[in-house]
């Protein structure tokens, strides 16, 4: 609207004035208007001063700047005002409409599909192409994972499984370099899901000055739509492992409603929970699970459709976990028989997939080993560093500090920091700060404070209740359905025994609490990362009563501790892992491949031959020697074109010179046509950056009309300069009726006329 | 004449109230051991129960069939056998165990607070259903029970038609010399009768036909043993008579290893 105003009283459009240069075409110097001007000014003030004595002074000048300037104006445009514009040359130069053709230009809006939208906009005999054609060699494209010409907009399907619009510009750009590319016209609904093309290539559109207009398609919002943004979840668990899937839910329209979450694995629902609606746009939901069979499998995270929903296919998304068939050793140090060590052993014993292998002091100099594969396990008692970093977790239970050598303490310590292990610290009467801990290295490792030594023993023997903390909650389940689940953990006896702990420490979560019978909470089940490998806290022994006292075919105890011991060692690296990217490539072709590598000590490697076999789905089998990072020690990488979709599985083996130092092997995915779904809105602020970073602009698919005139002043390509006057431009009558008319109103006030 | 009459009229009569007393004195005093429930934590120089990790427990049974005032034969040796047992225990172990016992009925509700209960004269052990079913569950959550001191034939038949109302399918093994229990503290590598305190004045170590010693045992699915059996032997006595000159070291040394690896072995397996 205010472009056609200004059309209006300036002649020209804006784009031209922004591109043109003004200048005053009469050929009389510059000086001598301002030195007529200022002539006038003194001839005017003059006649008002000598010859109009009924004029105040502040009426003669208001009456003289009114005169002056009208003087001022005519005079100026004596001296021929004008605008020189770069003209683009008719039929000289190249025109590049891209037009999107992915699976989401299908989608209707108002009625309409979006790729009909287009076609009605740029057919073959309709004005727009007409117009832009009577100016410019125009050439059409479909872009969407790949960019090709064609003839006409009816040839587009809109069924190109994702929108690589950087992309398919750099490709255009690259293919058009050496013709006078005028301008390119984009098409498209913004929803960008491929990789963004190289930074080089946008600015040499921009150098060139060759303007993009887009033209945005599609609705901006929808009224009422759920999708599932992201779904975080770890890529391996062990079975029977409590499994938390971060589940990013956005809302629209939804407000006050609430619709229910669910996680699968094939058909079996694995848990469900209700998500309630409120003024958020976006909220981060927790869903744990604890996956039912072995091997790779795919969970499907799904929110129930509402009524009235734009998208239902953006309501799911899946993930591939590696239910990895392997046992985890944890190192179980105890320092006095005791009924929690006995528990937690029995909790352990049908589990497959951990070994605890448990040091107990049973006298001033008697150990008695368990859980040892072979006599010489532990037959020194704690094992040196490179046996330690055998073991994917660590139990320290009643047994103090200064059991633990200055040495042993550095090892358990880099036990956490390097190797990436999880330590677990047990309440006890010589545990915690009763057992001296405080004044130890190990205090880094423990996500509380410690009670300051010299006070009373903060290991208390009396019945409190175990309750979990929001967060506790969303980490461990007793049962699946959400409500059992609740109940089950009220029903829980109280524990035996807690031991008073300071401050949870920043970054510390804290799972669950012990409540006293005067109320008061304490922390008793808490962890942190630390390093590479994560400090826990379980300020007790007393959960062994959890056991006794509900029925024999209760296993609330037995899988508190599995989902305790799992979380402690599931994230447990191994010497040389690899990993890509993401579990899922939407989408997405080029896949990144890290790779750790680390010896039997945990020390990073950066001189290993580092290659990774890749396993794509069509049962080939490529090879990828990665690069060693240049800023990050250990870390080796390397980038693949993953092709057919499917499950890709990568292994990879580190070597140091005849010597192999580790395997280890992972999998990652590739979908086509999803990521169309996810966000389909049209992407105003991508369309509006493109443009106005090449000096194009964006626009409404509905006022494409105005394309034809804006390329017309395209700086890009063959153009002529042109002068055009700007002298009878209806601005400058409309100032000086408005000049004129104001000294005409005053004076009528001043009864001077 | 008759005033000396009349003295052994008096001295009968004297002895008869005294037996009357003795009787009465007796049965009541059976009569309150047979209630241990109504032991309070203040009847505990070294405090309540609750304050240590381990308790002796003793299993209070009955064998309704004897006479009155031999209403039960749980309290065999006690509390002598389990107060020596136990300063063996604090000797040899680091396991904070307070140095009293403690008595529990098998229907006593705080029964599961103790994973470990000793029972003497199994041979005269009687369970009802409801006993027997508290017991199984006490077990299969992990309880551990040793049973002690019962010999021959006779006994035996009723400790086993007793325990398999506990269990009424599970085996009883033998327990072989290489099983953890006799190696998780002490290594015990030879199976030795321990005799009774009859061995003093009869000169045998058996008692009854009870002639060879048995260690056995009733294993969970885990095989991890819940009830140990210690048959045609007798700890309770050997702990009870460690302080008694004529009763041999050997036997008391023996008694007391076995002791500490079942206690061990319980609060490890």
């Amino acid at each position: 609207m205010w472009e056609a105003i200004f059309k209006f009283l300036f002649k020209y459009p804006p784009v031209a004035y922004s591109r043109g240069r003004l200048t005053l075409a009469s050929g009389w110097p510059g000086w001598a208007l301002v030195v007529v001007v200022l002539l006038a000014a003194v001839v005017v003030g003059f006649y008002l001063w000598k010859l109009q004595p009924r004029l105040s002074p502040r009426q003669r000048l208001l009456v003289w700047s009114l005169q002056s300037l009208v003087l001022a104006v005519l005079l100026l445009l004596l001296w021929r005002p004008s605008l020189v514009v770069s003209i683009m040359v008719p039929q000289r130069n190249v025109l590049a409409v891209l037009v999107d053709d992915s699976a989401s230009m299908a989608m209707a809006d108002n009625g309409s599909r979006r790729v009909d939208q287009v076609r009605k906009v740029l057919d073959d005999s309709g004005p727009l192409l007409q117009q832009l054609r009577d100016k410019f060699q125009v050439r059409l494209y479909r872009f969407s994972s790949d960019v090709t010409r064609i003839a006409s907009a009816a040839d587009l399907k809109a069924a190109g499984p994702s929108s690589h619009l950087e992309e398919s510009l750099a490709e255009i750009h690259s293919e058009l370099r050496h013709l006078p590319l005028a301008g390119v016209v984009v098409a498209s609904d913004g929803a960008q899901n491929g990789p963004g093309a190289s930074p080089e290539a946008l600015e040499e559109l921009k150098a060139r000055q060759i303007p993009i207009y887009t033209l945005g398609v599609g609705r901006e919002e929808f009224a009422r739509d759920l999708q599932i943004d992201d779904v975080a979840m770890p890529s391996t668990a062990l079975p029977d492992s409590s499994v938390v899937a971060t589940v990013t839910v956005r809302q629209r329209g939804y407000l006050g409603q609430s619709a229910r979450l669910e996680v699968r694995e094939g058909a079996n629902v694995l848990k469900t929970r209700e998500v309630r609606f409120g003024p958020a746009a976006v909220q981060t939901v927790p869903l744990n699970f604890i996956p039912k069979t072995k091997g790779l499998r795919e969970y499907t995270v799904s929110i129930e459709p509402l009524s009235g929903e734009a998208i239902p296919e953006n309501n799911s998304q899946s993930r591939l976990i590696e239910v990895q068939e392997r046992t985890a050793k944890i190192l179980y140090v105890e320092g006095e028989p005791r009924w929690e060590y006995k528990f937690l052993r029995r909790a352990l014993e049908e589990d497959s997939n951990l070994r605890l292998v448990s040091l107990l002091r049973t006298s001033a100099n008697k150990f008695y080993r368990q859980g040892i594969e072979n006599e010489q396990e532990l037959a020194e008692g704690l094992p040196g560093r490179k046996e330690l970093f055998k073991y994917d977790g660590l139990i320290v239970g009643s047994i103090n500090a200064s059991f633990f050598s200055p040495q042993q303490q550095e090892d358990i310590y880099a036990f956490v920091s390097r190797r990436g292990g999880g330590a677990l610290f047990l309440g006890g009467r010589e545990a915690l700060g009763d057992g001296g801990y405080q004044s130890s290295s190990l205090a880094d490792l423990l996500p509380v404070q410690l009670e300051n030594p010299g006070r009373s023993a903060s290991f208390q023997r009396k019945p409190v209740k175990f309750q979990l903390t929001p967060r506790g909650l969303e980490r461990l389940q007793l049962t699946a359905d959400e409500e059992s689940n609740r109940e089950g953990w009220q029903k829980l006896p109280p524990l035996g025994t807690y031991q008073i702990l300071g401050e949870p420490k920043p970054g510390a979560v804290v799972l669950a609490e012990a409540v006293a019978p005067e109320g008061r909470h304490y922390p008793v089940l808490a962890f942190q990362r630390f390093g590479r490998g994560r400090g826990m806290v379980f300020a007790t022994d007393g959960s062994w009563r959890w056991r006794m006292e509900m029925d024999a075919t209760n296993r609330s105890h037995e899988t508190f501790w599995k989902q305790i011991l799992h979380f402690l060692v599931n994230d447990t690296p191994a010497p040389v892992s690899i990993s890509a990217g993401k579990t899922l490539y939407m989408d997405e072709q080029r896949v990144d491949l890290v790779a750790q590598v680390h010896d039997e000590n945990s020390e990073p490697v950066n001189g290993a031959a580092v290659v990774a076999t890749i396993f794509p789905p069509d049962g080939t089998t490529q090879e990828l020697p990665l690069q060693p990072s240049t800023a990050e020690d250990g870390i080796f990488r390397g980038t693949w074109e993953a092709k057919p979709a499917g499950v890709y599985r990568v292994e990879v083996a580190a070597r140091l010179g005849d010597r192999e130092i580790g395997k280890s092997a992972s999998y990652f995915q590739r979908a086509d046509g999803l990521l169309e779904f996810f966000s389909p809105e049209q992407n105003v602020p991508l369309l509006t950056r493109l443009a106005e970073q090449t000096g194009g602009r964006y626009y409404p698919l509905e006022k494409a009309g105005v394309l034809p005139e804006q390329l017309t002043y395209s700086p890009a390509g063959v153009t002529v300069p042109e002068v055009r006057d700007l002298w009878d431009m209806p601005a400058w009558f409309l100032l000086l009726f408005l000049l004129k008319g104001t000294e005409w109103v005053l004076r009528k006030r001043w009864r001077t006329i | 004449m008759a005033r000396q009459g009349k003295s052994h009229v008096g001295f009968s009569l004297l002895l008869l109230l005294a037996m009357i007393l003795a009787a009465t004195g007796g049965f009541a005093v059976q009569y309150y051991i047979s209630k241990p429930d109504i032991e309070t934590d203040t009847d505990f120089v070294d405090g309540p129960a609750d304050q240590y990790e381990y308790i002796f427990t003793r299993l209070a049974h009955n064998y309704p069939n004897l006479h009155t005032w031999q209403g039960h034969t749980w309290d065999t040796d006690y509390p002598k056998a389990d107060r020596l047992f136990l300063q063996g225990v604090l000797r040899w172990t680091n396991i904070q165990a307070r140095r009293q016992e403690q008595v529990l009925r098998p229907l006593s509700p705080q029964l599961f607070a103790f994973p470990f209960v000793y029972a003497v004269e199994p041979g005269y052990l009687h369970l009802s259903e409801e006993e027997a079913a508290r017991l199984r569950e006490y077990l299969l959550r992990g309880g551990f029970l040793v049973v002690d001191d019962f010999h021959g034939t006779r006994e035996w038949q009723n400790f086993e038609a007793q325990i398999r109302k506990v269990f009424p399918d599970r085996p009883i093994q033998e327990v072989e010399l290489s099983d953890p229990i006799f190696h998780c503290f002490f290594d015990i590598e030879q199976k030795i009768q321990v005799p009774g305190l009859q061995f003093l004045y009869s000169g045998h170590l058996y008692e009854q036909d009870g002639f060879i010693p048995h260690w056995r045992a009733i294993y969970d699915d885990d095989h991890r043993i819940m009830v140990m059996i210690n048959f045609n032997m007798d700890l309770g006595d050997a702990w009870e008579w460690s302080d008694f000159p004529q009763y041999p070291e050997f036997y008391t040394s023996y008694a007391y290893r076995l002791g500490v690896n079942y206690l061990v072995y319980a609060m490890t397996h």
